[in-house]
């Protein structure tokens, strides 16, 4: 054996051939599965006999003979377990086998010999499954500790199917298993972290897949306290918990602003879209440098190759394709000889066929022609740029030569927003300064003005063969540049905060309509009235009005500003207006200056000395749409406009408010210099006011038997949430006692239906008695989402205005507190306080109940906390 | 609880067995025969961008390029549903619109299909049978259970015990509580399609399930204080005939918020036959070194009537039974409040308590 192996070496040392196809340079074999024997294989390792021991999503785990033997097609396979709840991790300790099912990791034990598991012991469970079907745990590698590593997988909802929740704890983490069961959250932030390796440092490797929040399949370098960017893991962190706040589906952490840890590489959409789990080669037996890292990808069906180096304490690193046409690899493992063996799976996710199966992969000692790896380069004085080596296996064929033809180098970035994916993003051919072959041929420098961090360059080379005349054939290499070597390191992220797009799926949600209903409800304001307006024909410089509820118009004589009565943060305020000719207003959100309005092009839209960006403004007597996304200051972040639009067309970017105090402050249309119509105003906060801490979380799925049902409605607990049905009833939380508190919770009423939020709940005559606070977009009484009322006969005080869409989550927040006058009701809708009442006698202390209206109503109601 | 280990497995349990209900043939939906050129469709609302062989290189100018369907795998998965998905709703953050309003049910599905077939034969993941069956020994399976009764909870940590002669005995792992018992067929893995996930589909009838007065017989409690101690399901082992279920125990939270180890015991499920039925008895019983619980008292507060007693003439002395709940024995000898059986019979008869003290002294 010995023998034949030098023997074998020392001819390929004479005469070195070269394989020109990624077959040549690895072969596959696929295991012939018996009947009834499906292998979608979630965790593979080795018993001490050589035996490869593999855990399917399918809960069984299978025993394979003689791995390593020449008849690999026809090995032996065996059952040794099943009825597990899938098996997405496989540890063997001790030739002892461990399996990460769902809830739990387990020892399985052949007790009697048999060959077949008989006992199934309880390592660790402390995680939460609410039996959402996304909820995979992803496992199991173990480093030089003891410890498991592994990773739990949000569940999916609202508002579209794909976006990540995380309802139960530690959803969305990284966690660590010591041997005793102990179960340690590590890190945060990840969506599906299927992959999960160590390296023979400990360092500790996961990979993520695209998503919302994700831009593209990262590789993480995961740190104890780490935060990799999905927001909604961060509800179970020491500080979401106390302040008894969520992660918003759609508005980013204040976290992510430069708390997240970079992956240490993006790995380029095109290929990967669903990442397995990686494996450092320790054997250099793989036809790839030893120390280089070998990872899988389910669908386009391949092994990728990845390198990582250590870059102002960040890592980062560079992929590239290996070898394709295998099937959805799902996880590798490595024997000592080298040889590389795939579980495939792809059920449900998708992927390249075969869509399941164990293959082996070996190299074929064939030399060839590939990249031997890539480093950054630091500064060099003197073409005063940054730069990239780039080494081949073999010298480069003589004729070839370095230029801008055959060396294309470009660089991008991402967008961080809730949307699934992010395009590549400033997308820029790299002009090269510099770029020299060595005098071997062996190593290739490339030096540019134009390489940053935070961005990602792709090199693709283009005619290079070796003396042979075999072609590199990998020719295309990505890089992830989180750091430059040198120079002050950066904040910035390959994935950047962006404002968040449209919501596609609850257009809405989180919106405050403010002029809607009772028009000027939501306004402090005189001289303005609800009319319809055009352009005077005898006079266009101003306005004929008319009975009608299409525009709001300052039309009397001393009129006023128009300006909110609530107060806003972070938002995104909508707008419409229109001006007669020559006509002048402005608009201003909090403390952050003035947009002007004008009927004309050139300085309609005007933010300071600041010219709009583009003519967007139509003509005298039209309706025009405008749009502010906006940042106030907070610590030392200076305010923002993120984005001004006016119909359609960005007239500001980015644009950086210096010396603002940071104030939550209304919105102010200014109405004193002349006619202006406005419609259709709204505002959707972007971000929620900082708390202390103190949250309760009512957690209806744990006590559900206690909650009590009264009168002639349903409540039904789905999902995590309470879905309440008219007619008139209540449901009562099994809490009591409640003086000043307060309560919040996500609600959300159909178009026919009315409700509400119930807090000092006590039995009263009729019914249920306490502070209602309605959520009703129905009942025609005027007293729409927001009002509230004390008893059946105490005080009342009604929002008219229709802020909340039907259909539409709303976050509310309920406040009672007694003071010196009686007890104050404040009710917030997302946020944002909307009203308030004093009831001078005040009510004992009660519950919460929630109580549906009427006949037709659907009610729903998720995530109840309160603050004593 | 009694800490002894031989005793407790000296008993097994008897069900009284219904027959399984034969659940009624589901129909099939019925097709038309298809009018719908799926072809035509393809080419005028897809191909464009996919192009017309389906090989992604339509003349549309995106900003990423469509997916070539000749390589299979699709955004959704591989199976016709998420195609159709695809189609009906369009994927978020890509080019790929809607053709939920466009196009008409049939249509939908039948350019799924014809996406489909563009691909590789084998893309589409046809799930095994995923029926699991119980042999000759007992099966134990984890998974999420839907809810047993109408209102309820599905029960994502459970625990489903499966014995050769068409009993189920589904468990809650978290509070080791025993919910639902059935007869007939075992379960369809229902998690084994699409991407997994899914409660599992029990296919025998529900013969019991628990309620209030059997929770409290079933309780472990602090023997001084008398409060209930939680337990968690720790272990399962297959022991011939017999099924052992581990459990741990804990008391209440402390002042820190930590729960404080007690040790723990086991569940032991066998069956005992009467008249050629098999009767499922249950022992509930503490690992040695367990100290100060007990099985909560039911003779004093009167809620379980004595119907009985087993006399073992001396062996292992008297044993009281009462009834617990419909279908629901407790059995235990009065001084040994530690240990305590639960046969599950629809009554108690002479010939079932004589099956039990053979039981008894046969494993004693």
């Amino acid at each position: 054996m010995t023998t034949a192996l030098l023997l074998c070496c020392a001819l390929a040392a004479q005469d070195t051939t070269f394989a020109e196809t990624e077959s040549g340079a690895h072969t596959l074999e696929y295991l012939k599965t018996p009947d009834g024997c499906v292998l979608e294989i979630g965790g593979m390792d080795f018993l001490s006999d050589g035996r490869l021991v593999v855990s399917t999503r399918r809960g069984q785990v299978w025993i394979v003979d003689d791995p390593l033997g020449e008849d690999f097609e026809n090995a032996k396979v065996t059952l040794f377990h099943e009825g597990l709840w899938e098996g997405l991790g496989l540890s063997v300790v001790d030739d002892e086998i461990h399996v990460l099912q769902r809830g739990e990791l387990s020892k399985l034990v052949d007790s009697n010999g048999d060959g077949r598991c008989d006992v199934v012991e309880t390592v660790a469970s402390d995680w939460g499954l609410s039996g959402h079907y996304h909820e995979f745990a992803f496992g199991l590698p173990r480093d030089s500790r003891g410890d498991w590593w592994m990773g739990l997988n949000v569940s999916f909802g609202d508002p579209e199917w794909w976006h990540g929740r995380s309802t139960v704890p530690y959803r969305g983490w990284i966690l660590r298993v010591s041997p005793d069961g102990t179960v340690t959250p590590w890190a945060s932030g990840v969506r599906s972290p299927n992959g999960i390796a160590l390296d023979s440092k400990d360092r500790l490797f996961v990979t993520d897949n695209q998503g919302d929040w994700i831009a593209s399949s990262p590789i993480y370098h995961i740190v104890e306290g780490g935060f990799y960017g999905h927001p909604k893991s961060l509800n179970w962190t020491e500080e979401y918990r106390a302040s008894g706040k969520l992660a918003h589906d759609e508005i980013p952490p204040a976290r992510a602003a430069t708390g997240r840890t970079a992956p240490a590489i993006w790995i380029p959409y095109k290929w990967s879209r669903s990442t397995g789990n990686l494996l450092e080669d320790r054997t250099g037996s793989f036809g790839i440098p030893k120390g280089q890292f070998v990872v899988a990808e389910l669908t386009n069906g391949m092994l990728l190759r990845a390198g990582f180096e250590e870059v102002q304490g960040q890592l980062q690193g560079w992929v590239l394709p290996l070898r394709q046409e295998i099937g959805s690899v799902n996880r590798v493992l490595q024997a000592p000889d080298g040889t590389v063996f795939c579980g495939l799976t792809n059920r449900g996710w998708g992927g390249k066929p075969p869509a399941d199966g164990l293959v082996r992969v070996r190299s074929t000692r064939a030399e060839t022609m590939e990249f031997g790896g890539m480093t950054l380069l630091d500064f060099d004085e003197e073409t005063e740029t940054f730069g990239f080596e780039l080494t081949f296996s073999h010298p480069v064929h003589a004729d070839w030569s370095a230029s801008a033809e055959s060396v294309k180098m470009i660089s991008y970035d991402y967008d961080y927003w809730w949307e699934y994916g992010s395009p590549e993003r400033h997308t820029q051919t790299l002009e090269l300064e510099a770029v020299e072959l060595s005098e071997d041929r062996k190593t290739l420098v490339v030096r540019s003005f134009d390489i940053y961090p935070a961005t990602c360059v792709r090199i693709a080379l283009e005619g290079v063969t070796a003396e042979s005349g075999a072609p590199l054939l990998h020719p295309e290499i990505s890089y992830t540049i989180n750091q430059l070597p040198s120079g002050a390191p950066t904040n910035a992220y390959v994935a950047k905060m962006v404002p968040p797009p449209p919501s596609k799926g609850d257009v809405d949600a989180g919106v405050l309509r403010l002029s809607w209903g009772d028009a000027l409800g939501q306004f402090e304001s005189t001289g303005w009235e609800l009319c319809d307006a055009a352009l005077d024909a005898a006079d266009a410089t101003k306005f004929a009005t008319g009975p009608g509820n299409g525009a709001l118009v300052n039309v009397g004589p001393k009129a006023s500003d128009f300006v909110t009565r609530g107060s806003f943060g972070d938002a995104h305020l909508h707008a419409e207006f229109m001006l007669p000719k020559g006509g002048r207003s402005a608009v201003q959100v909090a403390d952050l200056g003035r947009i002007e309005l004008t009927d004309d092009a050139a300085t309609c839209g005007s933010f300071g000395d600041l010219p709009p960006s583009a003519e967007a403004y139509t003509a005298a007597g039209e309706w025009c749409e405008l749009d502010v996304y906006y940042r106030l200051a907070k610590d030392d972040a200076p305010a923002f406009l993120d984005r001004v639009v006016l119909n359609g067309t960005a007239i500001h970017e980015g644009v950086e408010v210096s010396g603002t105090g940071g104030a939550r402050g209304p919105v102010r249309f200014l109405g004193t210099e002349g006619a202006v119509a406005l419609r259709n105003i709204q505002v959707k906060p972007l971000d929620r006011p900082a708390d202390a801490g103190g949250w309760e979380f009512l957690n209806a799925a744990e006590t559900w038997d206690d909650w009590e049902l009264m009168g002639d409605c349903t409540f039904d607990l789905e999902n995590e949430e309470l879905v309440g049905k008219g007619a008139l009833g209540w449901l009562w939380a099994p809490i009591d006692e409640l003086g000043d508190v307060t309560v919040r919770a996500r609600v959300k009423i159909n178009a026919n239906g009315a409700g509400a939020l119930i807090v000092r709940a006590a039995d009263g005559d009729d019914g249920v008695d306490g502070y209602a606070v309605r959520v009703n977009a129905s009942f025609p009484d005027g007293a729409l989402t927001g009002s509230v009322r004390a008893g059946s006969d105490g005080p009342a005080a009604s929002v008219a205005s229709e802020l909340i869409a039907a259909d539409t989550w709303v976050d509310l927040e309920v406040d009672v507190r007694d003071g010196d006058g009686g007890t104050t009701v404040t009710v917030s809708l997302n946020g944002v306080v909307v009203n308030e009442m004093v009831d001078p006698e005040g009510r004992s202390p009660g519950g919460i109940a929630l109580r549906c209206d009427h006949d037709g109503t659907v009610f729903k109601v998720q995530n109840i906390r309160l603050r004593r | 609880m009694l800490s002894d280990r031989r005793l407790a497995a000296a008993f097994a349990g008897a069900l009284l067995v219904p027959l399984a209900l034969p659940s009624s043939p589901s129909t099939p939906a019925s097709a038309s025969p298809s009018v719908v050129d799926e072809k035509a469709i393809y080419m005028e609302h897809c191909a464009q961008c996919h192009g017309e062989t389906g090989d992604g290189k339509g003349t549309t100018d995106l900003e990423r390029p469509a997916r070539s369907f000749l390589d299979g795998g699709y955004s959704y998965g591989n199976t016709r549903k998420a195609v159709l998905r695809s189609v009906v709703h369009g994927i978020p953050g890509t080019p790929m619109p809607a053709f939920a309003e466009t196009l008409n049910g049939e249509q939908l599905q039948a350019v799924a299909d014809y996406v489909i077939a563009l691909g590789p034969p084998g893309t589409i993941v046809r799930p095994g049978d995923s029926v699991m069956e119980v042999g000759e020994q007992p099966v134990v399976v984890q998974g999420m259970m839907p809810a047993y009764r109408e209102g309820g909870f599905r029960e994502p940590r459970s625990v489903v015990v499966g014995f050769p002669n068409g009993t189920t005995f589904q468990y809650r792992k978290q509070d080791a509580r025993l919910i639902a018992v059935r007869q007939g067929d075992f379960l369809d893995r229902k998690d084994w399609g699409g991407r997994g996930g899914q409660a599992l589909k029990p296919l025998g009838a529900l013969t019991w399930s628990t309620n209030d007065a059997y929770e409290r017989a079933n309780d472990v409690v602090d023997a001084k204080t008398g409060e209930a101690l939680t337990r968690r399901i720790t272990g399962t082992r297959i022991e011939g005939d017999s099924v052992w279920l581990s459990f741990d125990l804990a008391g209440p939270d402390g002042p820190d918020g930590s729960v404080s180890s007690l040790g723990g015991g086991h569940e032991i499920i066998r069956f005992v036959m009467v008249d050629d039925v098999p009767v499922a008895v249950r022992a509930i019983v503490a690992v040695s070194g367990t100290r100060d619980v007990r099985m909560r008292p039911i003779g004093s507060d009167g809620f379980a009537t004595l119907v009985g007693t087993v006399d073992t003439k001396g062996t292992t002395g008297f044993f009281d039974v009462r009834a617990v709940s419909d279908g629901v024995f407790a059995v235990e000898q009065p001084d040994l409040p530690g240990l305590r059986f639960f046969v599950h019979a629809s009554a108690w008869s002479d010939r079932l308590s004589t099956a039990l003290i053979r039981s008894l002294i046969e494993n004693d």
